[in-house]
């Protein structure tokens, strides 16, 4: 459905160390996959990149196949008929994106009005419709509504229902889950749950959060991918020795902190792995050669240890 | 800071044209004696002449050269606009920092106060301070200080009610750092790019004001800015008449002067800067 | 008891002018060497009770006892220093148009300390914030980077009791881990007691010892979440 091959996004040649390296994805058909990661690890970036939003100051090569076309060598005016119709992207900000004039029926319905050719009393007959999906009740209410009178969670979700109005079939969402509290976290999962059939990718720092939402995992670090995996894998079985730490961080599993401080972003080992200086099971390698990014049976992972 | 000026002056190019306009006007301000090529008081002989190779803009009705005049006015109207921008700034910027930083009955009576100054239309209260106070850049300066720093005011302390909720100045209440000093390392600075607009704005104000009244015949009759000119071509039959060389020159001046103050303002905002991380 | 804080109401006018109670019958009380947890979500009031105990806001109603003497809002310059907050939006606790070190320098200064480079180094070295850092403005570190000096730098001041408003909700799971951590091991060496809130029932419980859950304004201790 969506295929992201090494993908690869610098903000200025001089620079050595990209916002986003080679990086690989395929999303299946209805598949959803958590990107995690922490701020400035890239990921952010590379759903900017894959939906061509980046400034033009921003060196992107690679390519994203959306169902065969290459998004990348598309023109703008071409993009714009893409954005929103086959492909969709729900920013982050808790709902900030959402224009503060306009009823939220409106706002939902106008990707109807603009790709479909839907009249207005249509459009927001609809969005009902797609309220509906997420089960919210007194959704009636709720399309009148401007976005001011609406709480956070709600805002969000209302930003997702525009993001699937037009029966867009691939969804980005870009850290859904930013600032909300844990029940309005749980109504936003619910609400990706509730999709069917279309494929999402999300990107988050909250692993649990990853954890309700993905049937994949993918983590990204400095702006490199690290592992690569089914949600049950990952969480059973993490690869990379960062995976693990992430894991052992959580609350739910005894909040341990066993690695050092992140060094600052622009200041990675450059030569070898980019999580050497914090991995507790470094070797000389990794300070001298990048790691390939291994497949273990199917369980991907960027990682000197899983070399043969 | 320099860097980053001339980083903006390559890549904006609304700010570059506000740049070069202001540039322009500057040192025409600055060099006037060695561009103007005659004394703009000086009475040359024929009045009412047409453009020449004498005269770039002709002669007005008294015989001085509009061109010299042009460029000496340029000091009169710049200084004016400048002098009671910063002055506009100063006033307007300290009454919104106060009310916004203390909120409570301060801010009350201040709200009360611009609202009331901006109620009042500016002009004819201009024209009726410049009537009571002495003629003369003094006075003018005063008379528009006194009409138009309620905008100001009004925007800075918007932006101070917004600042003094954020963690870093309430940690610093709870650090028990004092209000002077709260208020001037952290809030000027966080609110001088606010603040720097507005004066740039006030600029362009100042010198609309001061033309209008010199054009009304209440700016000072010694010193010669564009707005005297102005109304000495107007009441004098020079648009009448149809001397476009002696009333169209001042009007392009002014135009160009504000329109290089407002685009100055456009630093930081172009669209490069969307995308962080 | 080191803090005390009994019967706290407090109404707001919202700015439609409608009145909302955020407080109704607010009880809370931390000891020293105590890591309590405030647990409830948002919109219930719990952040209010934060900056009242803090000495941010007067209460309508209610008492605050320190240490065992009763104290008025603001706090006086005795017990101003000792009691502080950790705020849930790192990246803006610090002045943007500062540089980490110039902000650092201050609770120095308050202090009357030699704020030498040397000096700020060595006190930063187990918070993760080394040479590298400080010449940086707060746009340039991240989340984790700014809450771990937030903390080094109020700890300066030698508090005795710290509000920590969800200190970690913004950050990436490992930064968190790594914040609590300090913050346990401040706890073990200093005595300092925490009151943490947060809306992360895993969290609250992994790091507190004892709990009060609030809900519409009313807080009520309990035994587990």
């Amino acid at each position: 459905m969506l295929d992201i091959q090494n993908v690869s996004v610098k903000f200025s040649s001089a620079s050595e160390v990209g916002a986003v390296e080679d990086v690989s994805l395929t999303l299946q058909k209805g598949t959803k996959t958590a990107l995690i990661g922490e701020t400035g690890s890239g990921k952010s970036v590379l759903l900017l990149a894959v939906m061509k939003l980046l400034p033009a100051t921003a060196e992107i090569s690679g390519s994203v196949l959306l169902e065969g076309t290459d998004l990348l060598s598309l023109s703008e005016e071409e993009l714009e008929t893409i954005r929103g119709d086959r492909i969709s992207y729900i920013p982050q900000g808790g709902g900030n994106g959402l224009n503060p004039l306009m009823r939220i029926g409106m706002q939902i319905g106008e990707p109807l009005i603009d790709h479909r050719g839907y009249s207005k009393k249509k459009a927001i007959a609809q969005s009902v419709e797609l309220l509906r999906r997420f089960r919210l009740g007194k959704e009636e209410t709720w399309v009148r509504a401007y976005p001011h009178m609406l709480s956070g969670g709600m805002r969000q979700r209302a930003m997702i229902a525009m993001g699937i109005a037009a029966g867009s079939r691939v969804i980005l969402a870009d850290e859904p889950t930013k600032g909300l509290d844990q029940d309005r976290i749980q109504g936003v999962a619910e609400c990706f749950q509730y999709l069917q059939g279309e494929t999402l990718l999300c990107v988050t720092h909250d692993v649990n959060f990853a954890a309700s939402v993905g049937e994949y995992i993918s983590v990204m670090y400095a702006a490199q991918q690290l592992e690569y995996a089914k949600k049950e894998a990952f969480f059973e079985h993490p690869l990379h020795p960062y995976s693990r730490a992430i894991l052992d961080a959580m609350p739910e599993r005894g909040l341990k902190s066993n690695i050092g401080f992140a060094p600052p972003h622009d200041a990675y080992s450059v030569k070898g792995c980019r999580f050497s200086d914090r991995c507790p099971y470094k070797n000389k390698l990794c300070d001298e050669k990048k790691p390939p990014f291994i497949d273990v049976k199917g369980h991907k992972v960027r990682c000197w240890q899983y070399a043969d | 800071m320099i860097k980053n000026i001339w980083k903006e002056f390559r890549k904006n190019r609304a700010f570059r044209l506000g740049v070069i306009l202001l540039l322009f006007f500057i040192s025409m301000a600055v060099l006037a004696p060695v561009i103007a090529p005659y004394d703009p008081e000086a009475l040359l002989g024929m009045p009412n002449q047409r453009p020449s190779a004498a005269h770039w803009l002709g002669t007005n009705d008294i015989g001085q050269d509009i061109f010299s005049e042009l460029v000496y006015g340029s000091r009169i109207s710049l200084k004016v606009g400048i002098v009671a921008a910063l002055a506009v700034t100063t006033l307007g910027s300290t009454i919104g920092m106060v009310a916004g930083y203390y909120k409570g009955v301060v801010d009350k009576v201040f709200t009360v106060l611009t609202n009331v100054a901006m109620t009042i239309p500016s002009l004819p209260l201009t024209i009726l301070l410049v009537g009571f106070l002495k003629t003369g850049m003094l006075g003018m300066v005063v008379a528009i200080c006194i009409t138009a720093w309620a905008g100001t005011a009004r925007v800075v302390r918007a932006k101070v009610l917004q600042i003094r909720e954020l963690p870093y100045i309430q940690i610093e209440k709870l650090m028990g750092v004092s209000d002077f000093k709260v208020l001037f390392k952290h809030i000027v600075p966080n609110i001088a790019d606010i603040v720097m607009t507005r004066c740039a704005l006030s600029v362009g104000g100042a010198m609309m004001t001061e033309t209008s009244l010199s054009f009304l015949g209440l700016g000072s009759f010694t010193q010669k800015s564009w707005g005297n000119i102005l109304h000495f071509a107007f009441y004098r039959n020079g648009v009448i008449n149809n001397m476009w060389w002696w009333y169209l020159p001042p009007i392009l001046c002014i135009s160009g002067c504000m329109l290089g103050f407002v685009l100055v303002t456009h630093y930081g905002r172009s669209r490069s800067q969307l995308i962080k991380g | 008891m080191l803090i005390e804080a009994k019967g706290l109401k407090k109404t707001y006018k919202n700015n439609k002018g409608v009145r909302i109670e955020a407080l109704r019958n607010a009880n809370v009380a931390v000891r020293e060497n105590e890591c309590v947890g405030l647990f409830g979500s948002s919109g219930s009031g719990k952040s209010t009770i934060g900056q009242i105990m803090v000495g941010l806001l007067p209460p309508d109603e209610g008492s605050i006892s320190y240490r065992g003497k009763s104290v008025k809002i603001p706090y006086g310059k005795g017990i101003r220093r000792e009691i502080q907050m950790l705020y849930q939006h790192p990246e803006v606790s610090f002045n943007p148009k500062l540089t980490l070190l110039r902000s650092l320098i201050e609770p120095y200064q308050l202090m009357g300390i030699d704020p030498s480079r040397e000096r700020i180094l060595e006190d930063n070295y187990r918070f993760g914030i080394y040479a590298e850092h400080l010449e940086r403005y707060p746009g340039e570190l991240s989340g984790g980077e700014l809450q771990r000096a937030a903390l080094a730098r109020i700890l300066v001041l030698k508090p005795r009791f710290i509000v920590l408003d969800e200190p970690t909700s913004m950050l990436d799971a490992i930064s968190q881990a790594q914040v609590v951590q300090i913050l346990r091991e401040i706890q073990k060496e200093t005595g300092v007691g925490y009151l943490f809130i947060t809306h992360n029932k895993a969290l609250c419980q992994a790091f507190s010892s004892r709990f009060y859950r609030i809900r519409e304004g009313i807080t009520e201790e309990v035994s587990s979440l």
